[in-house]
């Protein structure tokens, strides 16, 4: 049996976290919602305070923690502002661990440190419009031409992409069938030929400058192919990692928020002659939140110790992601409906917790692919309690 | 027993259907987010409707209505609510919105308030929720209080959809007669009125926007005051049970174009190398969809009938908004899992349906409202829960 209990060293980090993402973040994140604007000053921030980086390499001028680090550092950031924790992912998310992964000594030694202090941000691209979960329909192309790949195509549903510096795209390098065919390159964002195209309004998480990009005989040198056709799959080994350290601790975190929030509310709230808190029925919905936050902590943080200890599995992953976001949903909803009228008015966070939270039941792999892959390692005999 | 719905009102609901097709659904993609149409827009598709036969079409014909009753007024209310526009709370281009209450206007209130409104002139807005209490009038705490010409009101009221277009309000007070609570009585203040004025407007989630009322010192005549003193609750009884019974095709009408939009889609969309309706998943998505919507469908109908006949829907209209409603928030939520990505994306209305379909659960009376209504009845009389015992 692992002890779940957290390190001092984690316990003070999450508290001066809390602390300051409380004073720093929360205050804007409404307006980063209505405005559709991505807060980067708030990584800026936690460069500043040594906050960024944490997945990266010592060596390589990060932080050097684990994943179970990470989770904790999401969640805080969710509590407070769920459109910087997402952005959080451009500096500790997928493109940067597929580089401390795969990538060469040349491209760490190029990306990994600025990464590591958020002065270079990288935006993960994976999605087209007939290509989602199902990787191995990717229709954008890239064709060897001398020393130079052409691109052209475009990529739908990517997170940070008005704020990127460079894009981690899959394309398709040839015509062999599914995944085999795809591969990877790494794209500046000033590179004649690529452009960022329409800004994409989402129900919720509006703040992370989501948008489509496009290649339009977009010219790159061959030194900066990622991942060649043919090792797709150790690039979703690293995107594996990412819904359990991007998607689950946003959900948490705001779900969390939420709860307090409304714990507070029906304290306040009298109606009938009696704060809300007396009515049994309101106890009942707070003791069920209160349940399913603590289902949802607890599998999220022995997924991401799992990991960290060598021992991570497709299981875990999509058990994890599906529960946490669904719990989400039922929490923010909850305390969306306690409130009455004010959960949904834009001067309250309830309305906007629970559009931030909806959509992550799609993202990352929707909540129905994740139990396709739960169902096939049961009936497989791999799935064993 | 007879499901068949009358060869009239088939044909009613085929025209408001053509209708909402051909002049409502084009204009979805300007004006879908929009709490409402502007003036000249509205003005020019009432027109349109009024050249059609439309107009007041579920009044009375005594005030010059089509008289089509209750269930013809659903019937078009689910045609009208396959359309985002205009949204679900602001007027329909067919008929004013009214409610009950005014039809107690008596001698000259009839021709200064009843009848601009049926004609399109003016419009009004229904003012009951209070910051301390929604459905709960003994927290009242907006005061008339008897003058020798007539009342002087003060308080505050929240939530009011319409406020800002409205050139009268129908507010809801507790009338004082020197410290005697005479209970509460309903009174009808015109915009302009010295006192009274618009506070804040609340941005929802959904696309609405209603406004706070600020009554500080108003003075009105007692020709304004609307039914009996101390009728008032039960005026806003009339109102809330008629107002929650058209919950229910409004969340029809929605659901099933929801439900038609997922089916396209799993048709249309392919992964792994087969449509998305070929999965079984997906299938049961659709099958619950589809057997939730009926259920809500024949209840609704089943409260218009009532009604129709006369008798009291009171428990039956709790009962489908707290259904209706919330099986709207289910269909929904699966078109929009269906449609993936896609879904949550501006490009399709299926968010905003989303938002708009999750606010209704709390408005005009929460679910949890609506389920300690039927639960009193429940317990005073479980044997009427069998609608149809002999």
């Amino acid at each position: 049996m692992r002890d779940f209990g957290l390190t001092s060293e984690q316990i003070l980090m999450r508290d001066t976290v809390r602390k300051l993402a409380r004073e720093r973040f929360e205050p804007g994140a409404a307006a980063a919602d209505r405005d559709r604007r991505p807060p980067l000053e708030n990584l800026r921030l936690l460069a500043e305070y040594g906050y960024t980086g944490m997945s990266i390499p010592e060596a390589d001028g990060g932080l050097g923690l684990g994943l179970f680090d990470l989770v904790l550092m999401v969640e805080e950031l969710a509590r407070a502002c769920a459109n910087t924790a997402m952005l959080y992912s451009l500096t500790d998310g997928a493109p940067t661990r597929a580089i401390v992964r795969l990538g060469t000594p040349a491209l760490r030694a190029q990306w990994l440190p600025r990464l590591a202090r958020a002065e270079r941000l990288v935006a993960w691209s994976m999605s087209e419009p007939d290509a989602g979960s199902d990787i191995g329909n990717v229709k954008t192309r890239a064709v060897a031409d001398g020393d130079h790949y052409v691109v052209n195509g475009a990529k739908l549903w990517c997170s940070g992409a008005q704020v990127a510096d460079a894009y981690l795209v899959l394309v398709r390098l040839n015509d062999d069938p599914g995944l085999k065919g795809v591969g990877a390159i790494l794209v500046d964002r000033d590179t004649p030929g690529f452009a960022v195209g329409r800004h994409l309004e989402l129900l919720g998480l509006r703040g992370t400058g989501m948008a489509e990009l496009v290649f339009q005989d977009c010219r790159i040198p061959a030194d900066r192919l990622f991942l060649p056709a043919g090792r797709m799959r150790e690039l979703l080994g690293v995107l594996d990692a990412d819904r359990i350290s991007g998607n689950p601790p946003i959900c948490l975190g705001v779900a969390q928020a939420s709860f307090e929030r409304i714990v507070q509310h029906v304290r306040d709230r009298k109606q009938f002659g009696k704060p809300l808190a007396e009515q049994q029925g309101v106890q009942w919905k707070l003791a069920d939140m209160a349940i399913d936050l603590e289902a949802a902590r607890a599998l999220l943080y022995r997924a991401a110790a799992r990991v960290d200890a060598g021992q991570a599995s497709i299981v875990d992953t999509s058990i994890t992601k599906t529960y946490v976001n669904q719990m989400a949903v039922r929490v923010t909803n909850e305390a969306m409906q306690l409130a009455g009228a004010y959960g949904l008015a834009e001067e309250y966070p309830y309305e906007r917790h629970f559009r931030d939270v909806r959509g992550m039941s799609v993202g990352y792999g929707t909540t129905e692919i994740h139990r396709n892959s739960i169902a096939r390692e049961i009936l497989s005999g791999r799935y064993a309690v | 027993m007879d499901f068949r719905i009358p060869d009239e009102l088939q044909m009613l609901r085929l025209s408001a259907r053509r209708f909402v097709n051909e002049e409502l659904l084009p204009l979805e993609p300007e004006y879908a987010n929009q709490p409402d149409i502007p003036d000249d827009l509205r003005t020019r598709l009432q027109a349109r409707a009024r050249e059609l036969g439309f107009w007041a079409f579920d009044l009375p014909e005594s005030v010059g209505g089509g008289g089509v009753g209750v269930l013809g007024m659903c019937l078009v209310m689910e045609e009208l609510s396959r359309c985002n526009v205009p949204s679900f709370r602001a007027p329909t281009v067919f008929t004013p919105y009214l409610g009950p209450v005014l039809f107690h206007c008596e001698g000259e209130q009839r021709e200064k308030y009843l009848m601009p409104i049926i004609r399109g002139e003016k419009r009004t807005c229904f003012a009951l929720t209070e910051p301390g209490g929604g459905s709960d009038p003994s927290g009242m705490t907006t005061t008339a209080r008897v003058t020798p010409g007539g009342f002087r009101l003060n308080g505050r009221k929240i939530f009011i959809t319409g406020a800002d277009k409205a050139h009268f309000v129908q507010v809801f007070a507790r009338t004082l007669d020197r410290g005697e609570d005479l209970g509460i009585s309903c009174f009808l203040v015109e915009r302009g009125t010295p006192g009274f004025s618009l506070g804040q407007a609340f941005e929802l989630m959904s696309p609405d926007r209603p406004w706070e009322l600020v009554f500080d010192d108003v003075d009105i005549p007692r020709e304004q005051c609307v039914g009996r003193i101390g009728q008032g609750w039960e005026l806003a009884r009339e109102f809330l049970d008629m107002g929650r019974l058209i919950h229910g095709p409004k969340a029809v009408g929605r659901a099933q174009r929801a439900l038609e939009m997922a089916a396209e889609h799993a048709k249309s969309r392919s992964t792994f190398g087969s449509p998305l309706a070929e999965r079984q998943a997906i299938q049961w998505m659709l099958a619950d969809s589809a057997v939730e919507l009926h259920a809500a469908r024949l209840m609704t109908y089943h409260a218009a009938w009532k009604a129709d006949q006369g008798q009291s829907y009171h428990v039956e209209a709790s009962a489908v908004k707290l259904y209706a409603d919330e099986m709207l928030v289910r269909v929904i939520d699966r078109a929009l899992q269906i449609h993936g990505g896609l879904g949550l994306s501006r490009e399709l209305p299926l968010e905003l349906m989303f938002r708009d379909a999750r606010s209704r659960t709390i408005t005009e009376g929460s679910s949890e409202m609506q389920r300690l209504i039927l639960a009193r009845d429940v317990l005073a009389h479980p044997e009427r829960v069998d609608r149809f015992a002999p």
